[in-house]
């Protein structure tokens, strides 16, 4: 049954954030692995399977930017949805570029907007 | 002057000449007579005739003199007496008889005292007037001498014709170098982004061509370019010179606004942090209550669901205003893009009634909608518009007691349409949004669309709202060419228009989207 499951990897610094996250992700049937960082984000996706990435941008020692980076250096093809407070314009492209699948601002999306993109996302 | 010769003098003259004529003759007459044969008798009488005839007229001469002396030669006394010097005393003199020159005395001196009283009263005046006009211009030349703000005066086309002393230091030029140069194209003039300001953009273009003043604030400030190559940054106004229905000029007036754009970029910067570090903790309380109030963290007692969704509210409210703030910054930074594409405005405004749509009906509000449907699609950027229209409708709604009415109308008007007291300067749709609200009081309509302004009469109504609302919308019209006014009376309601040139928003780049929202 745990097998069915989609497994998404948090990439958030902000403990509670990502809490809530994990929480409502389970709460709606996924398995939900929580990292504090770009660099443990980059070494949970080296030793396991994720069916999706939720991604901060500003975090300590990796940010989300160098961890997309990595990410596609590595052939990454797992979707990265990337969720932060950092709203300009050349953020917002520099991620597309990097490859990642959306970008959402977290003060203008509730829980509900997260999981419908995750859905989204994972149909894609 | 030469004087004529008097009339008395011409006739005794003349009587004289013919005088020594028919003496002469007779003579003539006499010795022919005595050359020729007649008898006595003959001889006699054509002598008689002759002298008799002679003395005739030598009579009438004398009478004729007499006669003058008695009437034309007083005359001639008296004209050659007041022409040669209109000495009032020789025509007292003459006015104390009671003779025709007496009268005639009379009447040109009553002529010239009348003329000479006049005279004075006409000199009195002009004394005045000069002295008040000497006063007037000392004043005026006072004012724009120890003026701080720099003062230039133009003609029609641009040409100075004179700057203060303040320009002259500010800009490091003398007016004699300045005179009849162009204004202000040899100051190289840039907008706050630093990029070249279009000539179509100079106040003093804009006030020429829409004969209205323009005003500018610290939020859209120009560089100049000094005489010695330095820049600085100034806030500037022009204004038509108007002579009746004439324009005749412009008036330019500039001050250096370089502390100000200090402190202004400090605090811009100072926000623009600050509302990143606020979105955090924000975003994360945001989610926990919508936890909450879903059950998803276990039910809730119905007691307690009022107080999770007034955190939850509290909570959106303030992602709203953290969101202006960083709008505000990025408009005050220039940094926000533009990204125009076709867009069907009616459309646009119908999606933002739409959501606009459980306030209205909560207030019982009746929603009068006038679209021009034959309205072209317009190059404008989506989010920009959105911004716009939907702070525009929510003020509307929000300022408007229960079952009021608000007006939304779109129409499109030509270049040279007035609209409300504003001139439109080329083919432009107009949106109008009509309330029966609160209205403005007029002591505050100037400051309406200030940043942080809230009218006192809507404070004690109203006290959710920012202030931000209006003047974002302003600051955004202003950078993407639109412009927007209102007219408005207290206790009937607000009209408030704005145009964009049908030619749509240009295109630019920028590191920023503005973030939606309602801000009132």
């Amino acid at each position: 049954m745990a097998n069915d499951k989609k497994h998404i990897l948090i990439v958030e610094d902000e403990n509670p954030m990502a809490r809530v996250l994990s929480m409502k992700l389970q709460q709606e049937g996924f398995e939900a692995t929580i990292v504090g960082d770009g660099e443990a984000g980059i070494k949970s996706l080296e030793k396991d399977q994720y069916d999706l990435i939720l991604l901060d941008i500003l975090m300590p020692k990796v940010d989300g930017f160098s961890f997309l980076q990595k990410a596609k250096d590595m052939g990454n093809t797992v979707p990265i949805v990337v969720i932060t407070n950092l709203s300009q314009q050349g953020d917002m492209h520099r991620a597309e570029e990097l490859g990642a699948a959306k970008y959402l601002i977290k003060t203008d999306v509730n829980l509900n907007q997260i999981i419908d993109t995750v859905r989204e996302t994972l149909e894609d | 002057m030469q004087l004529p010769m008097s009339i008395s003098n011409k006739i005794k003259g003349l009587i004289l000449a013919i005088n020594v004529i028919i003496f002469g003759t007779a003579i003539s007459l006499l010795f022919f007579l005595s050359s020729i044969s007649l008898n006595e008798n003959q001889r006699l009488l054509i002598s008689a005739i002759l002298v008799i005839g002679f003395l005739i007229v030598f009579m009438l001469s004398c009478l004729i003199l007499l006669l003058l002396h008695s009437t034309v030669e007083p005359l001639d006394v008296f004209i050659n007496a007041i022409s040669q010097s209109v000495d009032l005393s020789t025509l007292k003199d003459y006015s104390d008889k009671d003779d025709a020159i007496g009268k005639v005395a009379q009447v040109i001196l009553r002529v010239i005292t009348d003329v000479q009283d006049r005279y004075n009263q006409l000199e009195q005046k002009i004394e005045k007037r000069t002295k008040a006009l000497e006063e007037s211009k000392a004043k005026d030349e006072a004012i724009i001498k120890n003026i701080a703000e720099g003062l230039v005066v133009t003609d029609l086309e641009r040409r100075i014709i004179f700057i203060n002393t303040t320009a002259e230091m500010m800009l490091g030029y003398r007016l004699f170098e300045l005179f009849e140069k162009k204004w202000p194209d040899f100051l190289e003039v840039k907008d706050h982004n630093q990029a070249v300001l279009e000539e179509t953009r100079y106040p003093i273009n804009l006030a020429l061509s829409q004969r209205e003043p323009v005003k500018r604030d610290i939020s859209s400030h120009y560089y100049y370019k000094r005489k010695d190559g330095s820049q600085f940054p100034v806030v500037s106004s022009a204004a038509p010179i108007m002579v009746g229905e004439d324009m005749v000029g412009a008036v330019v007036v500039f001050r250096d606004v370089s502390k100000e754009v200090e402190v202004d970029k400090v605090k811009t910067e100072f926000v623009s942090l600050a509302s990143h570090q606020l979105r955090t903790p924000l975003s994360t309380i945001n989610w926990y209550t919508e936890t909450l109030l879903s059950g998803d963290a276990g039910d809730l007692e119905p007691d307690q669901i009022p107080y999770f969704e007034q955190i939850y509210e509290s909570t959106q409210r303030m992602i709203n205003l953290v969101n202006a703030l960083l709008n505000v910054s990025r408009l005050e930074m220039g940094t926000f893009m533009v990204e125009p594409e076709p867009i069907n405005v009616t459309e646009l405004i119908t999606d933002v009634i739409k959501e606009s749509q459980p306030k209205i009906d909560e207030k019982h509000i009746e929603l009068i909608n006038v679209f021009d449907e034959e309205l072209p699609p317009v190059l404008l950027d989506p989010q920009l518009m959105w911004i716009i229209v939907q702070n525009l409708i929510t003020n509307a709604v929000k300022y408007t007691p229960e079952s009021g009415s608000v007006t939304i109308r779109v129409t499109r008007q030509d270049a040279g349409d007035k609209v409300e007291g504003a001139n439109i300067i080329e083919d432009s749709v107009v949106i109008e949004v009509t309330d029966t609200g609160y209205g403005i009081p007029s002591y505050q309509q100037d400051q309406i669309f200030s940043k942080l302004f809230r009218a006192d009469n809507v404070r004690e109504k109203e006290t959710e709202g920012t202030g931000l609302g209006l003047y974002i919308i302003k600051s955004i019209l202003e950078h993407v060419g639109g412009k927007i006014w209102f007219i408005s009376e207290l206790n009937k309601g607000s009209s408030f228009f704005m145009c964009l040139p049908l030619s749509g928003m240009k295109h630019r780049e920028g590191t920023k989207a503005l973030s939606a929202g309602n801000y009132n």
